[in-house]
């Protein structure tokens, strides 16, 4: 298990910026394609913020094929519980919908060029 | 010379009117604001006035403020720390706790003032508004830094943004107010429509030649509220968490951005076509503070 604190990789308490989610994102990325589990801390984060979510978590949907593996693999500590059930009910949601649609497409007109 | 006499600032639509007053001036012109005859001003609209002011001095030309006679318009506007930034005056204490300050974030290199932000609000707030739990200070507070992160996502506002805001403890309620002067939601939404139009496009459409169809101000504030809808790819939330606060605290909203006009007060939706445009974007919300309005906040009140 890989432990990762947010407040270290971003240097900042509130986790909001693309940029910022993007340095989380690589992380996780990394850890995860090596087959680590993580345990991920937001302990000393004051403000957390969809849009970071989005960038760091939500975006890891895009990359990985197994949506299921991928919902296990990152255990949240020290997470305000509104703050996960955002992630959870809505972030993590919301990107599994998105990247379905764009894989949708995607096939669809691969499909159309094979034709 | 530029003379522009404010006795009140009660709508969306006094602060709107008063900024394209102010925007109108002449290059080295200087542009007096006269507020002497002032008996009304709605001190979370001045973040309003405030970036025009900011525009034109930008531009070179020099503004004066005559402060208002009224001795209770004069305190609320020294308290919201409005008066500082644009004449000679000090901040009053602001005893009760009830303004959040006029303040400029910029959109880049913001980290500092966004913590400096965070951390006024919170012991400013805490625990001295009536009703307002820490909970929901927080919930509040989450809102606000969603909107500011939308501004920094997709405003491109040259001066960054303005904020300004008001409890008022007696009337369970919180005014907010966030305006930039970048790119409006219109053109946005546009953009990324027909990006994805050109993406999306089957192969039969290609060869049919069918072409993207922009959508007006009015629905492209709509679409920006969507649960999905973002401009920059995936899961847009910011906004349509912020409507799902007020929906559940029977607050209301009103946004202004290029010519669309969009409003929620008593869970009626108002949408209208301004004539006049307005050159960025308006979020001005007002919540419930009373916690009891938020059923998610009945946990916190049980253990209370």
């Amino acid at each position: 298990m890989v432990k990762i604190n947010v407040m270290d990789v971003i240097g900042t308490t509130i986790a909001m910026s693309t940029e910022d989610g993007k340095k989380l994102f690589e992380l996780l990325f990394k850890n995860i394609k090596e087959s680590h589990k993580v345990e991920l801390s937001f302990d000393g984060i004051d403000m957390l913020i969809s849009h970071f979510l989005n960038e760091s978590i939500g975006k890891l949907y895009e990359k990985f094929e197994n949506w299921d593996i991928l919902d296990q693999v990152i255990e949240y500590k020290d997470i305000d519980s509104d703050d996960l059930e955002l992630l959870k009910e809505k972030v993590i949601p919301t990107a599994k919908n998105h990247f379905k649609e764009v894989k949708k497409i995607e096939k669809i007109n691969k499909s159309i060029l094979n034709d | 010379m530029k003379n522009i006499i404010i006795d009140k600032i009660e709508t969306i639509f006094d602060a709107t009117s008063i900024f394209s007053d102010i925007i109108k001036s002449a290059e080295d012109d200087v542009v007096i604001i006269d507020f002497s005859a002032a008996n009304f001003i709605r001190n979370h609209f001045l973040s309003i006035l405030g970036m025009a002011l900011e525009i034109v001095q930008n531009r070179g030309i020099n503004v004066e403020i005559i402060k208002p006679k009224s001795t209770k318009v004069l305190n609320s506007m020294k308290k919201i720390n409005f008066l500082s930034v644009f004449c000679d005056e000090d901040n009053n204490d602001d005893t009760y706790k009830t303004m959040v300050k006029y303040t400029n974030i910029p959109l880049k290199n913001n980290s500092l003032v966004l913590q400096e932000f965070y951390s006024y609000f919170i012991t400013q707030f805490m625990g001295k508004v009536e009703n307002l739990s820490p909970k929901l200070q927080k919930k509040i507070l989450q809102k606000i830094f969603e909107l500011f992160s939308n501004v920094f996502r997709h405003s491109d506002s040259a001066l960054g943004l303005f904020c300004s805001g008001q409890f008022y403890p007696s009337q369970n309620k919180f005014n907010f107010t966030i305006v930039d002067n970048g790119v409006t939601i219109r053109r946005n939404v546009n953009r990324y429509l027909s990006q994805q139009f050109i993406k999306n496009r089957t192969i039969q459409e290609k060869l049919l030649g069918k072409k993207f169809e922009n959508i007006d101000a009015v629905e492209s504030i709509k679409w920006a509220l969507e649960d999905e809808n973002s401009t920059t790819g995936a899961g847009g939330l910011g906004l349509s968490l912020l409507m799902e606060l007020i929906k559940i605290s029977q607050g209301s909203i009103e946004i202004i951005s290029g010519n669309g006009y969009y409003g929620i007060r008593n869970s009626k939706e108002v949408t209208k076509e301004l004539k006049k445009s307005f050159e960025g974007t308006i979020i001005s919300i007002e919540l419930n503070t009373h916690s009891g309005s938020y059923y998610f906040l009945g946990e916190e009140k049980g253990n209370g």
